[in-house]
């Protein structure tokens, strides 16, 4: 396996696709601050610092969900095109160690990018500064981050496997994530409507009665909820909320930091579902008939 | 050319390629209409004989449009390439011009048969689940024509990236990517524009701080007043994104209940799109070296 590893992170260091890709991950990142600075999306809280940090690495890490859709499953069936997959069995490698590597190698591919979109971040420190107790939040934010690229690349990585054709390969992962992205996007809307009514309710305000969910219903919606990679990353970077603490002074924004047991919850689920779907794909890959 | 067209509509209506699209097309119109009469029924418990207006299905063929037509393009066009089938087309004696013609003619025709498949088959099914329309029949047809026109400048702009690129597989994940960057700009200046001009129109300059209102100002599109009247070069970039990008003109479609307002414009901007990337194609693919 230390060979397979070798190997593979050669190519993939010496593949233009990826160093393009490196450049415009720190050019984009460059972009979104400064973007965030000339629109006035950053808010008046003092967490200022966290906040720009919050907005680059959510957008960082919806972007990438797509962008490794497509780098990932041209990297991986380019083996199968080329015919190396069949040399590396030829050669004594298991199945499970190559489906390992090709997880490993595309998942530090995608910590080197979320590496320069951190670099970025870490520069714009010096014109915000940043306090004690946003250290602690950057870490739980870095912390997810890296879980949710690695579910990501798990997933893509599972694609990929087991599509001999390349461009179907591209196809169905990229689709997978719009469909993935579309379904998170519906199921956190329910939760939070249901959420939402709930409260009205119990504080005697009016609510719509259809947007609260049965005790099933509720179930299967929240562990969805927790369960999906993009509403994880919609709830760990929720980054203000408008509250009125009916004092008079209307609507004032407020930060939100992210939970530390929520972090640890969304790990331990994630490490769960890295898990399963990498012994699926294994097991999958090793019934696999290649040509 | 004739002979070269005759042939390409024989591969394309002989291939599964364009059945399964078409198949698709007209499941996700009836699916679509489906899903919805299911939630409406759960959650119109109190009110049996609401009406609803069920015009915005009417146009998530459209949404969805740039992903379907990137597919199709990609695997009608950049197969042959695999084949070799335009080695064989030139050896034959015919140009390049006809070739990418052609193929524009085949795709387009494709993309549009796609297009009123879902329209007519969300058409029906919505009539019949729900009954009731904000837009006159007239109106949806134009809506649609225009649709159409933004639908070739969509087929347009894949083909050119297919044909330059050559490789299938590197085509698919350009395009498919493409289409996602188009979604989602779309998405964010219809977002911006219209939350800008509604934060403008309801709060006013008397509620909000100076800044927010200066940016507010800079950046808001009024909704029927041109950008020579407002204030800032980011506005009117906005506003001809507004105009020029099909997904806007989509979201356009769907909210308002007559012609959009510069719908003109929308035409102006298909029209030249065409002719541009068209152009630009041709241009390409005259000087590219086929192996």
């Amino acid at each position: 396996m230390k060979e397979l590893l070798k190997a593979e992170f050669g190519r993939l260091f010496r593949s233009k696709m990826f160093r393009i890709l490196v450049i415009l991950d720190v050019l984009f990142n460059i972009y979104l601050i400064y973007g965030s600075e000339i629109t006035g999306t950053v808010s008046k809280t003092p967490y200022v610092y966290i906040e720009v940090t919050q907005l680059t690495m959510l957008i960082f890490v919806e972007v990438y969900s797509f962008v490794a859709g497509a780098f990932i499953s041209l990297f991986i069936s380019r083996e199968y095109s080329y015919g190396t997959m069949r040399n590396k069995i030829i050669s004594g490698h298991s199945r499970c160690s190559i489906y390992l590597t090709e997880l490993i190698v595309c998942s530090a591919a995608g910590m080197i990018l979320l590496a320069g979109c951190l670099l970025v971040v870490a520069f714009t420190h010096f014109k915000y500064g940043i306090l004690d107790e946003e250290a602690g939040y950057l870490i739980k934010m870095v912390i997810i981050c890296c879980i949710l690229v690695i579910v990501y690349n798990a997933l893509i990585v599972f694609f990929s496997m087991l599509i001999d054709s390349k461009a179907s390969s591209v196809v169905w992962s990229v689709i997978f994530v719009i469909c993935l992205t579309v379904f998170s996007s519906m199921v956190n809307s329910k939760v939070t409507n249901d959420e939402y009514a709930r409260e009205c309710r119990s504080n005697g305000k009016e609510y719509v009665h259809s947007d609260i969910f049965d005790d099933t219903e509720r179930k299967v919606y929240t562990a969805l909820d927790s369960t999906l990679p993009m509403t994880q990353l919609m709830k760990t970077f929720t980054m203000t909320n408008f509250v009125d603490y009916g004092d008079g002074t209307g609507y004032v924004e407020e930060f939100i930091p992210p939970k530390g047991e929520e972090t640890a919850r969304f790990a331990v689920i994630d490490a769960g579902l890295i898990a399963a779907v990498t012994v699926l794909g294994i097991v999958f890959f090793r019934k696999k008939e290649l040509k | 050319m004739i002979r070269l067209l005759k042939a390409e509509f024989g591969r394309c209506l002989k291939g599964k390629l364009f059945w399964l699209m078409v198949i698709f097309t007209f499941v996700m119109g009836v699916s679509c209409n489906v899903v919805r009469y299911i939630d409406f029924r759960r959650n119109s418990n109190e009110a049996a004989n609401e009406v609803v207006y069920n015009d915005t299905m009417l146009y998530v063929g459209l949404i969805s449009a740039s992903v379907l037509v990137g597919i199709f393009v990609v695997f009608h066009a950049g197969m042959e390439f695999d084949e070799g089938t335009i080695r064989n087309k030139l050896v034959a004696g015919n140009s390049r011009s006809a070739i990418y013609l052609c193929n524009f003619a085949i795709c387009s025709f494709a993309s549009i048969v796609m297009q009123y498949i879902f329209f007519f088959a969300a058409f029906a099914s919505s009539y019949a689940f729900f009954g009731a329309f904000h837009h006159p029949f007239s109106v949806m047809m134009q809506l649609q024509l225009m649709g159409s026109l933004g639908i070739v400048a969509l087929t347009a702009f894949m083909l050119m990236l297919t044909m330059i690129l050559r490789s299938k597989t590197i085509s698919i994940a350009v395009c498919l990517i493409a289409a996602v960057v188009i979604f989602a700009v779309g998405t964010i200046v219809t977002t911006d524009i219209t939350e800008h001009s509604i934060e403008l129109s309801d709060y006013g300059e008397e509620i909000m701080s100076p800044e927010k209102y200066d940016i507010l100002d800079r950046y808001s599109y009024v909704y029927g007043v041109d950008s020579e009247n407002c204030k800032g070069k980011e506005l009117f970039i906005k506003e001809q994104l507004y105009d020029g990008l099909f997904q806007c003109h989509v979201y356009r479609f769907s909210s308002e209940r007559e012609l959009p307002y510069h719908w003109q414009y929308m035409l102006i901007y298909d029209i030249a799109i065409i002719a541009v990337t068209t152009a630009a194609g041709v241009f390409l693919f005259r000087r590219l070296d086929l192996k």
